[in-house]
This record gives C-alpha cells, structure tokens and sequence, in this order.
C-alpha cells in the first residue's frame, strides 16, 4: 500500500482531525463478509434468507467492516440521485452488487437496470466495481418451495451468488486496500472541502465588517463634532438670559406692589424703618437672580456635558447699594405750622363759642381756646408731615427699585457674557480632546484592519499551500494501479 | 353554465373597450380596460394539470387516465403536463424543458412507486408546491404491491398527504389509452381462464408467455399491456368461480374497483374544480381593485359583478372556502338557507367567513329571483 507523505499528513491532521484514525483504520482493516442495504421496501429482508440458504454467506453490519456490498433496489422505478448518494461512500471504497429486485411483477426492469446503471456511472465516478443483476426474490423462494428449477434459474439469486463469491475471493488481498484507498481520498476530499471553505469565508471578509463599520462611525463622529454643541450653547445661553432677565423683572415688581401697601398702611415710626428693609429686600432679591442664574448656567454646563468644570464665573458680593432717603423741611412745614394753628384756634373758638355768653367764663373761655387750638394744631401739623413722608417715600422706593432692577440686570448680563465665553473656551477645549481621542481610536482601528488584511494573507496562503500539498499527495493514489476501478454489468441475463 | 359565463366575460370585455372613454382616451382608461382584459384572460386560459414524478415511475400512464377522463373544469379546458419533479434537482437540463418542468400548474399530480424515495419527499416537500392549488398523491404501478392499501396508508403517514393507490397501466389499459393503444379483449381472457394454467404460469411475463395456452404470442401481449398480470390473474379467478359466471361488464368492474380508477378521477377532478372555482375568486379580488382604482370602468364591472352568473361564481366560491355543499331544492328550502347564511354572517367573528356566508345568503336569494 502506498503510503501517505509527511507533509499529506500534517495537513490531514490539521484539517480534518479524524482523517488519520479512519484512514489507519482502513489500512489495517481486514474486510470480510457482505453488508445488505438498499431502499424501503425492495425486498432486503427476503434477499438476505434466500442469500443465507443458498451460499450461507458471513454478512457485516457495516460498510467499514464489509469485503462486499449488496444494494438492493426496486424495480419498480429507477433510483433517485438523493437516495444515491447515501451509498457513495459504500460504492467509492468496496466492491458493489447492484440487485434490482422484483423482475417478476415489473415488466419493464430492463429499462430500470440501464437508468439505474447509467445514473451510478454519472454520479459516481469513481465507484470501485460496480455491477448489475436483475433477480426476484419470490421467485427464487418459489423455485425452492416447489422444487422448479427452471424458476430459481429466471431468479437471477444464483448470478447474484457467483459474483459474490468471486469478490468474496478477491477480498483478502485488494479489500483492505481498496478501502485504504477510499478512506485517503475521502478524507483528502473533506479536508478539501474545509480548506476551500475556509478560505471563501476569509475572502469574503466577515471579520472585518465589524471593524469598517466602527471605522465609518468614527468618522461620521469626527465630521459632527463640535458644530452641534456650539449652536446647542448659543441657543441655551439665549434661553437663559430672557429666563433670568424676565425672573428678576418679575421679582422686583412683586416687592414695589409689596413695598407700596406697606407704605400706605406703616405708621410714622415704622416709616422711619422702610429704607433700610427695602435695601436688605433689594439684596435679598438680587441674591435669588444670582442663584437662579447660576442654576441656570450649571443646567448649561451639563447638558453641554462640561461637567466638573468650575467655568462658572462666581457671584462678586458687591451689594447694591440703596442710598437712603433724604428730606429737607422747608417753608412749606412752616406754613402748615401756621396754618394749623390758626385753624386750631378758630376750631377752638368755634367749639367755645357757647360759653362766651357766660361772663363768668371768659378768661376760662381765652385759656381753653388756646389750649385747644394748640393742640388741633399740632395734629393737623404731624397728619400732614405723616402724608407727605408717605408720598416722599413712595417716590424714593420707585426710584430705589428701578435703580436695583437695572443694576441687577446688568450684572445678570455681564455675568452671562462672561460665562459665554467661559464655556465657548470650554467647548473648545473638549472638542479637541474628543478630536484627539477619536483620531486615536481610528488609528487603532485601522492597525487592526492592517493585521486583519495580513492575517488574512497568510491565512490564504497557508490554505494555497495545505491545497498544493494535498494535490501533491493525491496524485500517488490516482495512479492507473492504485485501485481497481472497473465496471461490469451483468443485465443481459 | 360555463358558455354563459365566457359569453358574460366577453360583454364585459367589450363594454369596458367600448365604453365612454372613446372620447377622451387617456391613458388611465387604456390601462383599466388593458388590467380587465389581463384578467379575463387569466380566467378564461386552459388549467394546467402537473403530472410529476421520478423518472420511469409511471406518470405517462396517469397522465393518459387524466387524459381520457372528463374533469369537471367549469368548462375551462384542462391541460396535462408531464415534468420530472424528482430528478432535476440536481441537474441543469436543456433550458427548454427545464422551463416547461418548472412551470408551476393549477393542480399537481405527483406519481410514485414502491416505496417513497428520499427524492419523493423532496419534491413534495419543495416551496415551489405551495403555488399548486391542490395536491393529489399517487402510488402507481400497485397491481405489482401485496397489499396496495397498506402500502399506500404507510406512505400516506409517512407524508402526511393522502395517498390513493392506482394500478396505472390497468388503468390506462381499461380506458383503451394504454401503451399499445389496444382495448381489452375479454373473449381472450376467457380463453386464457378456460386453459389449463398451474399457479406459476402467471407469476411473469416470461412464464406466461411460455404457458400452454391456445392464444398467439401477440394476443397475449396485448393482454399483459393492457391489464397487467395482476388483472388477467383477477379475471381468471373470477371467471373460475363455479357459479354464476360473470358477464363483460362484471369483470370489467372487476377490474375498474381494482385499479383504483375512480377514486384518481374523483380526486383530480375535485382538485381541478377547486382550482376553476378559486379563479373565479382571483378575477372577482382583481376586478373590483380595477374598479376601484379606475372610475370609468366602474359601471361596467359592477353590472358584471351583479350579473347571476358572477354572483354564483361568489357563491361556489364561498361554498368551497366553508366547506359546504350547496343545497338547492324548493323555494321554501332556499329562502331558509338564506335567512340562516344571513343570520350565520351577523354572527361572524372572522372577515372571510362572513363575506363567505354573505356571498351565499346572496347567491340563494338571487336562486328565488329565477
């Protein structure tokens, strides 16, 4: 037997692990007796006991262990290639016996037999020995029944009988061979069909996908960097100045309308007090602006993701400064002063006037009226000094506020603009950081694509070499005496 | 019925061409009337009958039955084709035939022997099966089968479609459509059954032609072409029956209820006329979405589609969907059926059972009109 070269081997090994068990196997095999196989219902059963009673031939249990191989097939119509190719294997590494059964009841198995035989011969090529016999099983167990020799002759069992014998013979000395043979080119042929495979799919490049359509998307992400998010921080930063300008707008006209009931109701003494609360007011809501646009700012910050950045320029403590209300008495409180006491006095005598038609009274009568209008006096003086502080206060208040709203807003737009470009440079900064990093990943993507292509290579050469080496191999064992190859048809019965 | 039919379709097909859209001509309308005349066209074009099967398995011989059989085709003609299933997978043919193999038929035939082969369950199993409207499964050649009905129900379990077991050349032979075309002979027979034959003689063709018979050679031949061995040995059993002794017709029957004949006649034609009648629901289903899609068309596939003859085209239809026969008998019988049709679509759940059951409330009061 031919043995197998080296580099053959390792490339069976490599390819197809098992090739080497079944191909020692075959080699050392000693094949004996006939393996039975053939279609549903043709009859293999009633073959094999007219078979045992006629010759008492020694049958295997499988194709491995056979020396010959009997397919049974029906004559009432010729096989199919899918029903062929389950015997391939039996047909390409042992001697065959085709038997159609059944010539008895099908008039036309002759045209059966040919397109049976014809079918073997396309399909498969390199089938070992391969022959023909029409026979008919019934009649062969009729013939025996009743005794007819001429019947058991028509069987065809007898033909079936000698050819097994003469394989049989010639088992010993080609069978373990002829499988040998067989299991080389099988194997061969798998590990042919792997390699081939192989090699389509790292021709056909699925590894990579992955990698390209990473690479695509890195570059999609560094085309759309930075555009979106400067837009995305004009747009906020627009938003959260008319926020933050419109919240403290709102704040401080809630405490005028505040500051103004206050005022209207507030007795003297609590007049005196109201400067110094609507400054502390005014503080406390240019705080609130403060906190709310920082809150906003922050709110930017993040949805910018420019976290854990403290871009955020802070809030100098500068307090607004209320300057308090200033008042100079002038003529006018004279003339209140004089004027309530002339009307205290007339007042006075008017009330007294009832008296004075007592005599007795009269210098009663002067002191009271003195008294009293003194007094009237000074009430109609302090009234009307409490109505025109109330009206000096009101004034200054409006004053006061309006001067806060725009000291306030001011600063909210300063502050803006200061972080406006605080985060623009931010923006910037991280643009060029994730410009960085995306360069970096692309540039590992593409070394992995570069080692993919030159693994790739040397993956199809190793394929190209492992086939060659094959081929190599293979041309020993298809040498005109490596195996029998011959075909017999035995049909013209 | 199916002349009415035709003759209604052409008016249709006129009508649309030679409607109001002469004045005009746009494009649209030529479109319309071109969709109508494809439609009909479709309706009105011969079924196709698909025998398939493995090389040498007998199809010619179920084709020849089919052939000589009458189906029931709601009047459309009925071709036959014969195309090898089995065996082309693997191959390319010439692209000639391979075209005629591949294209698919109304009703398909599939035909095979013996045991079912992996190549059977191939081809039954393929998706181009699923364009066949029907499927009928034939084991032929079961005259040379013990016991033909055990081996067709074994078969059938093992595909899962029923399966009816035909003596194919028998009964091609009975038909006198057989292979050497001759009918059969039945004074022949008798000769064979009066002759002295052992039990053996008619266990092949050699022997039987070998047998001491007082018949020639060719004579015996046409008796094996014509009804196989396996009908001449039934004959001869039955004629050797002591008494009475049958005539002609008794033995042809004989062999008829052997063969399998008319259960395969029977299951083909209904396959075929299922097919006719879902045609008839295809070119409803294209007509109204031409309608639908074209207003100048409108009126005249609505008056087609009222006509009685659509309207029991609707009706056979519907029948068959359901599963229902239709029962036609006193005028009293049919209004019933359409007030219960009627009442049945009131309470279907399900669309195509309602427009089912509508389509027969329907058809049944258009049958009290007549």
């Amino acid at each position: 037997m031919i043995a197998l070269s080296e580099d053959m081997k390792s490339v069976l090994r490599r390819w197809n692990s098992d090739a080497l068990d079944a191909i020692g196997a075959a080699r050392h095999s000693r094949p004996n007796g006939v393996f039975l196989t053939g279609t549903a219902g043709s009859g293999k059963s009633e073959l094999r006991a007219e078979l045992t009673g006629l010759t008492g031939l020694a049958f295997a249990d499988s194709v491995a262990e056979a020396a010959v191989v009997v397919i049974v097939v029906d004559a009432s119509a010729p096989i199919g290639r899918i029903e062929l190719e389950q015997w391939r294997l039996a047909l390409e590494s042992t001697p065959t016996v085709f038997v159609v059964n059944k010539i008895d009841v099908h008039r036309h198995w002759r045209d059966v037999v040919a397109a049976d035989s014809d079918l073997v011969a396309e399909c498969v090529p390199r089938a070992v020995e391969c022959s023909f016999h029409p026979i008919s099983a019934r009649l062969a167990r009729m013939g025996r029944d009743s005794g007819d020799a001429v019947m058991s002759g028509q069987s065809g069992l007898e033909e079936v009988a000698d050819r097994l014998g003469a394989l049989l013979v010639q088992a010993p000395t080609l069978g373990a061979q002829r499988k040998y043979a067989a299991a080389v080119l099988h194997s061969a042929a798998e590990a042919r069909a792997s390699i081939v495979a192989k090699a389509r799919t790292v021709t056909g490049g699925g590894d990579a996908t992955p990698l390209r359509a990473r690479r695509a998307a890195l570059l999609a992400e560094r085309q759309s960097l930075g555009g979106d998010r400067r837009a995305l921080l004009h747009n906020r930063i627009q938003r959260v100045r008319v926020d933050s300008v419109h919240a403290a707008a709102e704040d401080l006209r809630g405490l005028g309308i505040e500051f103004r009931q206050t005022i209207d109701t507030a007795r003297r003494a609590e007049l005196e007090h109201l400067p110094a609360h609507i400054a502390e007011s005014a503080r406390d809501a240019q705080g609130r602006a403060d906190a709310a646009l920082t809150a906003g700012l922050r709110a930017v910050e993040t949805e910018l993701g420019l976290d854990n950045r403290p871009v955020q320029p802070e809030a100098t403590d500068e307090p607004i400064d209320v300057v308090a209300p200033s008042r100079r008495r002038g003529i006018e409180d004279a003339i209140m002063i004089v004027v309530g006491a002339s009307a205290g006095v007339g007042i006075g005598r008017l009330v007294l006037s009832p008296m004075a038609l007592v005599p007795a009274w009269a210098v009663a009568n002067t002191a009271i009226t003195l008294v009293l209008g003194g007094v009237l006096a000074w009430w109609l003086t302090r009234s009307r000094a409490l109505v025109a502080d109330r009206a000096h206060l009101r004034g200054w208040t409006q004053e006061c506020l309006a001067g806060v709203k725009s000291a306030v807003e001011q600063r909210l737009l300063s502050r803006i603009l200061d972080a406006e470009s605080v985060l623009a440079i931010a923006l910037a900064a991280a643009d060029r950081e994730a410009a960085a990093s995306i360069d970096l990943a692309l540039a590992e993507v593409d070394a992995e694509l570069r080692a993919l292509a030159d693994r790739r290579s040397a993956l199809l050469s190793a394929c190209d070499r492992d086939l060659s080496a094959l081929e190599r191999g293979m041309e020993r064992f298809r040498g005109p005496d490596s195996a029998v190859v011959s075909r017999e048809s035995a049909q013209e019965m | 019925m199916t002349n009415v039919a035709e003759t209604s379709l052409n008016r249709l097909r006129d009508r649309t061409a030679a409607g109001p859209s002469e004045t005009d001509g746009s494009t649209s309308d030529a479109a319309a009337r071109e969709a109508i005349a494809t439609a009909v066209h479709r309706r009105l074009r011969p079924l196709l009958v698909r025998v398939a099967g493995r090389p040498g398995v007998g199809k010619s011989a179920v084709r020849a039955v089919l052939e000589s059989a009458d189906l029931d085709a709601d009047g459309l003609d009925v071709q036959i084709h014969e195309s090898n299933e089995a065996d082309n997978g693997a191959t390319a043919r010439s692209t000639e035939s391979a075209d005629v193999d591949r294209s698919v038929g109304d009703v398909l035939v599939y035909v095979f022997a013996g045991a079912i082969s992996p190549d059977d369950s191939a081809a039954l199993t393929s998706p181009s099966r699923g364009a066949h409207n029907g499927t009928v499964v034939v084991l032929t050649k079961a005259d040379t089968l013990d016991d033909p009905a055990a081996a067709a129900a074994a078969a059938s379990e093992q595909l899962g479609l029923a399966v009816l077991p035909v003596m194919g050349t028998m009964a091609a032979g009975l038909r006198g459509s057989g292979s050497s075309g001759t009918p059969l002979v039945m004074d022949d027979v008798r000769t064979v059954a009066a002759a002295d034959l052992g039990p053996a003689d008619l266990l092949t063709v050699e022997r039987f032609q070998a047998a001491d018979i007082a018949l020639s050679g060719r004579r015996r031949e046409n008796l094996v072409d014509c009804i196989e061995l396996r009908g001449l040995a039934l004959l001869v059993s039955a004629l050797r029956r002591p008494t009475p002794v049958p005539s002609d017709d008794d033995l042809v029957q004989i062999l008829v209820e052997a063969s399998g004949l008319d259960d395969l006649v029977e299951a083909v034609s209904a396959a075929v006329s299922t097919a006719a009648a879902n045609r008839d629901a295809d070119l409803h289903r294209s007509l109204r979405q031409i309608a639908a899609g074209h207003r100048h068309v409108r009126g005249a596939v609505e008056s087609y589609l009222a006509s009685d003859e659509a309207v029991a085209a609707e009706m056979r239809c519907a029948a068959l969907h359901l599963g229902v026969p239709i029962e036609t008998g006193s005028e009293w019988e049919t209004v019933q059926q359409a007030a219960l049709w009627k009442q049945r679509a009131a309470t279907a759940k399900d669309s195509d059972v309602r427009r089912s059951a509508l389509a027969l409330c329907r058809g049944h009061v258009r049958l009290l009109g007549r």
